[in-house]
């Protein structure tokens, strides 16, 4: 199959706008509306949240985790999760639900079960991308984690429409990782609304050019994908995988090297992803 | 030109590429090297803001029962070429910070291909260690090649793992295998003038 002409095809209908997302993320993306409202009050964004059963269950697991509740105190309550989260978070939260639902959108069990590992992929990617921001690149760290949220955002839409290109994910995907995942990634994050900053974070992260040490949310983001322990099936199909290879990256940050920092962060990193996970 | 200010692709492209054996000290033009099995280490010197880049491996000799040190010697040369040039433009020994890369394992994955990364790696580590040359960054082994550009004004390192596909992976291979030749056939020629540290 011409492999080419297919990402051609996929960017340009994305470029198009005609992107379809999963009919239960209307109420993602009308939270999403609500959070770009000045004037949006608490009260009534709990409300929206409380409606939409899979967001309003992640709000509360995210805000119950250790990364965000570092004192241990549980609640149950979508207000009081949304207290403790904050706007960008919620964004966030938001953004991952109607990613996660893209999953659903894929059309063969085996498309569905590659969906499945790439959304673990990218709750690694988040929850390590939060902390390396706070840790080393000291960068935003919601600016991170949102980053990390979307940055497989091109992948999720190429699997939900692959059942249209018979024979792209049993393909040779290096055309996916060269140009592709760009091309793709650009349209998605726009009809998204992704904001300008995270949009510059995935341009690096497309280019794939680390800065040693990392310093940008770029940075951050290329290096918590390079760190994640799940890896994305794409970056198998498209020879980028490890191959079970041991890879020995490091720096040193004020005289901590990045491993041992990550070796500390471990149990936050465990908690963020398990609750995106869940 | 600023080209701290550049994007990386930029960067690449007027860099000036570093072939594998060969180092390079410039005074503002990017330096750039492609990777294999090989270690590239970035040199700088953040108060003189002198900078310099080579590439090398240690040779696989199976001569004598020397070999180990022939082949250790070999590495020291490479780093000691570098860090002579760039005490000669001002750097000072005690203010040098390293960034290494390199080492993958681009060709069959067993036996002597992983090895030799390894070596590569593990050598470049021990290296500055005793030199006492802290290295402030680093990403070695793994399966992929590896595309490096570094900015000598600045010090800044930009590190990209790259797709091994076969024809990349042969004509790296190629080149670093016509390196390592020379490394095992003839007695270095500049040996007398190294200066040791």
């Amino acid at each position: 199959m011409d492999i080419q002409a297919a990402l051609n095809t996929l960017a340009a209908e994305a470029a198009r706008g005609d992107m379809v997302f999963p009919t239960h993320a209307d109420i993602a993306l009308r939270v999403q509306r609500a959070l770009d409202d000045p004037d949006c009050a608490i009260d009534q964004l709990s409300k929206l949240i409380s409606a939409e059963p899979i967001l309003s269950a992640k709000v509360v697991s995210v805000a119950n985790s250790v990364a965000y509740n570092p004192s241990g105190r549980a609640m149950s309550d979508v207000r009081s999760a949304v207290s403790r989260l904050g706007f960008n978070t919620l964004r966030t939260m938001a953004t991952a639900v109607v990613i996660r639902q893209m999953q659903g959108m894929a059309q063969s069990p085996e498309h569905r079960a590659l969906a499945g590992r790439l959304w673990e992929h990218t709750a690694h990617v988040a929850a390590l991308a939060r902390v390396i921001a706070r840790r080393v690149t000291r960068q935003d760290p919601e600016a991170a984690f949102f980053a990390g949220i979307v940055h497989e955002v091109g992948a999720f839409y190429l699997i939900s429409r692959a059942s249209a290109f018979p024979g792209l994910l049993e393909s040779d995907l290096e055309a996916w990782h060269d140009a592709g995942e760009a091309q793709v990634g650009r349209s998605v994050l726009s009809a998204l609304g992704v904001p300008e900053n995270i949009r510059a974070a995935l341009e690096t992260l497309w280019a794939g050019y680390l800065a040693m040490p990392a310093t940008s949310l770029g940075d951050t983001l290329l290096l918590a994908d390079q760190l994640s322990p799940v890896e994305s099936p794409l970056a198998e199909l498209s020879g980028m995988s490890n191959k079970g290879m041991r890879a020995d990256i490091d720096l040193l940050v004020d005289g901590e090297t990045l491993s041992s920092i990550l070796a500390e962060s471990a149990e936050e990193v465990a908690s963020l992803s398990a609750a995106l996970n869940a | 030109m600023d080209y701290s200010k550049l994007p990386s692709q930029e960067i690449e492209r007027l860099a000036r590429a570093i072939h594998p054996g060969a180092w390079a000290i410039e005074p503002e033009r990017p330096l750039s090297t492609l990777l294999g099995s090989c270690v590239a280490v970035c040199l700088f010197d953040p108060q003189s803001r002198v900078g310099g880049l080579n590439h090398f491996m240690l040779p696989n000799i199976r001569r004598s029962s020397n070999d180990d040190v022939d082949s250790l010697l070999s590495g020291s040369y490479a780093m000691e070429a570098l860090l002579n040039a760039l005490l000669q433009k001002g750097a000072k020994k005690v203010r040098l910070q390293a960034k290494a890369f390199g080492g993958g394992t681009i060709i069959n994955t067993s036996g002597q291909s992983m090895s030799i990364g390894l070596r590569n790696a593990e050598f470049t580590k021990e290296w500055l260690d005793r030199e006492s040359i802290p290295l402030l960054a680093s990403d070695f082994l793994g399966p992929w090649s590896r595309k490096v550009l570094f900015l000598p004004t600045t010090g800044d390192a930009f590190c990209r793992r790259m797709v091994t596909n076969m024809v990349t992976a042969e004509t790296i291979a190629r080149e670093e295998q016509s390196y390592a030749a020379t490394l095992t056939q003839k007695p270095k020629p500049t040996e007398k003038k190294i200066e040791l540290f």
